[in-house]
């Protein structure tokens, strides 16, 4: 273990290499790869023009409707055991929804 | 090149790359590209700074419609570095192992000469060598990514308090309190070295 006063001179040495300044410099073509880059995303303007967020919010409203008719689905399959043998589907059957899917999933 | 000029000219520019003149992107990059470097290279390992600088740029050209014309672009693009590196830091300490790294002879060898300095300003010196460095790594490198940015910009490169919150979107007492408890802990860090 080391004394406070040597902690604080560790301490002091490493904080000026944080602060030493560094010289990088980039391999060769790294700006001509980000503006071959940068010109694959478009032109800023037409990038205005167009509403990519609606088009966005539309395939998050289909795909979350589709999940919860999935869902739904499912649940009604299970219920009405078309989707299990007869052994369980009789056991499951006297249970409430709630229940059976809290036995589903071990709860 | 004043201040107020030099501002300008960015406007100039952000005007010309929003209306469409994606070319004129590559003066901002020419212009800040070394600075942004200077920026990533104090919180990240060297060899994932063109990387990350890369990812910078290009975030920085989409959201460049929604930089405000009345901010002053080089402060705005220095949140975005710190903001990203952070980003980065986050992504290394969830994949990253809790192994024990040990310092090697060449590093242990600069603890002692550190130690053996009579004043603060001898050991404040030691710093400037590669080894310096790399114990540093290690050392931030043991901290969570929260304590080591508001260490780094808090303590390292002397952000203010209220800098730092605005930068890394925290309250001030959040920083205030990361940054007592991050020293702590690497006072704790250093003297187990």
């Amino acid at each position: 273990m080391k004394t406070p006063d040597q902690i604080k001179k560790i301490e002091t040495a490493l904080k000026k290499a944080g602060q030493e300044e560094k010289i990088f410099t980039p391999k060769g073509d790294w700006q001509q790869n980000l503006m071959r880059e940068i010109r694959k995303t478009g032109s800023l303007k037409k990038l205005k023009q167009e509403k990519p967020g609606l088009e966005n919010l539309a395939w998050r409203l289909g795909l979350s409707t589709f999940a919860c008719s999935f869902f739904f689905c499912l649940l009604y399959l299970f219920n009405n055991g078309y989707l299990l043998e007869n052994e369980i589907q009789n056991m499951l059957l006297t249970d409430t929804t709630g229940t059976v899917i809290f036995n589903l999933f071990g709860i | 090149m004043d201040r107020q000029t030099e501002e300008f000219n960015d406007k100039e520019i952000i005007n010309s790359v929003l209306a469409g003149n994606t070319n004129a992107f590559e003066d901002l990059i020419k212009k800040y590209k070394n600075y942004v470097f200077s920026i990533v290279l104090k919180h990240v390992p060297k060899a994932e700074v063109e990387e990350i600088s890369h990812e910078i740029f290009l975030s920085t050209y989409n959201s460049l419609k929604n930089f405000r014309q009345t901010g002053n672009f080089k402060n705005w693009l220095a949140k975005i570095a710190v903001r990203r590196a952070y980003d980065y830091l986050r992504k290394k300490y969830l994949r990253q192992k809790n192994t024990l790294t040990l310092i090697d002879v060449k590093q242990e060898q600069w603890l002692e000469s550190v130690i053996a300095q009579q004043s603060i300003t001898q050991a404040q010196e030691a710093g400037k060598k590669e080894e310096a460095r790399e114990i540093l790594n290690l050392v931030l490198a043991k901290l969570k990514p929260k304590e080591r940015m508001i260490l780094e910009l808090n303590f390292i490169e002397e952000l203010s308090i209220k800098k730092t919150a605005k930068i890394l979107n925290l309250t001030e007492i959040n920083v205030k309190v990361t940054s007592f408890r991050a020293r702590k802990k690497l006072q704790k860090i250093i003297g187990q070295l």
